[in-house]
């Protein structure tokens, strides 16, 4: 074992992360080279100096009889109203009373399929309220575990998408489950306003040709959604923007996005990983030509109100 | 057996596990919410929560590292609700041609050198530190913890180091420097 091997092994070997072969190997190596053994120490003290210092900074401690006093908060039930509990719990009540209500009416009037229900729940509970039970994690990783398409929402739509009524901004870009669904998320804000790009996979879905077809529902849950699909991928815009605004964002992401979801990336094209049923079909749709433009199909029931 | 016998049994368990803890997970509060409201607040929320998954909870396991993963979460809801900052996938791109140079642990260290120099790196990197050094969580928990891979965690655990010195190393210069107003501070160790 070379010296700059066991540089980059010594704070594994501290945290004990290292096979026992590694271990007697390392350590043989220290034992005959004083330069590692030196560093080797100092790394230790470096370690033992932070416990030591976080476990005695004074700013640090809970005040006297704090840890007995919230454990029977707990159990009681009677904890104090966070901040955070007060102001969640009320905003959440009251948009989930406004939202049942919207969607109660809504769903008796129209049949809304589940995959756009949940598209909207994601946007209302993931980048509006933050109430998902698992948190977002980067596209990387389900990129790469589930379906390779996601990692082209690591680059697709751009942070600043110029459309004909301003500029809108990516201000995020993650992985989340919604109702046991995955999403690739794309939040973006348009005049303080946010709005959801969510890629799901979509085993039923079937590219519609080389013009994909926007389709347009005005009130899910109070949200605006416009809906296109690729082979085994289906794609959302949510927000509550108004009509004309939502309708030329959609257009002007969908186009890009579309793009990239038909042609994927080096990294996804490439990747051997097992991925599920809907980016296993992925790569069959043609991509549609810039030129092209897309054809706006509304839905029936919906054409009257936009 | 009555429900309230299973309650009290319940929570008697519960307490046995978790209050030798409660200590700990305030100080990790408190460093990274950098108010004590807000720390106990979280401190709190974080029991609650594990209170009413407690029924997921393996006996036996590692308790400590169950509850740092709910204070995690709980933190990162809370972050983003705040700013909306984007999730930073992996800032070591960014900072991966800057720390190739490892200098070495300066000596005659104060634990106030060490937690102000923790608190001048990036918070990726303080979050892993901590998690790995100070909690000594394994390199796979700190992955569940903060939800990236392992091999992030290794990365990041590396940089974080290294810049980690590197402040060290600036903070002594600093101090040591002939104009500077204050005596030399005493050393612990």
């Amino acid at each position: 074992m070379q010296c700059r091997e066991v540089r980059d092994l010594l704070d594994s070997f501290l945290g004990q992360e290292l096979l026992v072969e590694t271990n007697l190997e390392l350590m043989r190596h220290v034992e005959a080279c004083p330069a590692c053994r030196a560093e080797l120490e100092a790394r230790r003290q470096l370690r033992a100096g932070l416990q030591r210092a976080f476990t005695g900074a004074d700013f640090l401690q809970p005040r006297a009889g704090f840890s007995t006093e919230v454990l029977s908060q707990v159990r009681s039930g009677t904890t104090h109203r966070s901040r955070w509990t007060s102001l969640w719990t009320w905003g959440a009540l009251a948009a989930s009373l406004v939202l049942v209500t919207a969607a109660g009416l809504f769903l008796v009037r129209h049949n809304v399929s589940a995959i756009v229900r949940d598209a909207v729940g994601d946007h209302l509970n993931c980048a509006v309220q933050f109430r998902l039970a698992e948190r977002p994690i980067s596209l990387t990783d389900p990129s790469l575990r589930y379906d390779p398409v996601f990692a082209t929402l690591e680059a697709t739509p751009s942070a600043e998408i110029a459309t004909a009524v301003g500029p809108v901004r990516v201000i995020e870009r993650h992985a989340c489950v919604f109702a046991g669904r995955r999403f690739a998320h794309v939040v973006l804000r348009f005049e303080g306003q946010l709005l959801s790009l969510l890629v799901t996979a979509d085993p039923s879905a079937a590219a519609s040709g080389k013009v994909p077809s926007l389709s347009w529902f005005t009130d899910v849950e109070g949200q605006r959604v416009a809906s296109f699909k690729t082979a085994g991928h289906a794609a959302f815009v949510v927000s509550a923007v108004q009509d004309k605004q939502f309708r030329a964002i959609a257009q002007a992401l969908a186009e890009p996005v579309s793009h990239g979801l038909t042609v994927p990336g080096p990294r996804a094209a490439n990747s051997s990983i097992r991925t599920d049923a809907g980016s296993r079909a992925s790569t069959a749709p043609p991509a549609p030509t810039l030129s092209e433009g897309f054809e706006l199909r509304d839905q029936p029931q919906d054409r009257h109100q936009l | 057996m009555t429900e309230e016998h299973d309650r009290g049994g319940s929570w008697s368990t519960f307490e046995a596990e978790v209050l030798p803890h409660v200590d700990r997970l305030f100080r990790l509060a408190m460093w990274f919410e950098r108010d004590r409201t807000e720390a106990e607040d979280l401190v709190q929320e974080t029991l609650k929560h594990a209170l009413e998954s407690f029924h997921r909870y393996t006996p036996g396991t590692k308790c400590r590292a169950w509850l740092i993963s709910i204070l995690q979460h709980l933190r990162s809801n809370r972050r983003r609700a705040r700013s909306r900052s984007p999730i930073v996938s992996d800032p070591d791109d960014r900072l991966a041609g800057t720390v190739a140079f490892v200098p070495p642990v300066p000596v005659g260290l104060t634990d106030e050198d060490l937690l102000a120099a923790l608190g001048q790196i990036p918070i990726q990197y303080q979050e892993v530190i901590l998690l790995s050094d100070v909690e000594e969580l394994t390199y796979k928990e700190i992955a569940a913890n903060l939800s990236i891979p392992i091999g992030t965690v290794m990365s990041r655990l590396h940089r974080g180091r290294t810049l980690l010195r590197q402040e060290l190393v600036s903070a002594q210069r600093v101090s040591s420097a002939p104009h500077a107003s204050e005596p030399p501070r005493a050393t612990r160790g």
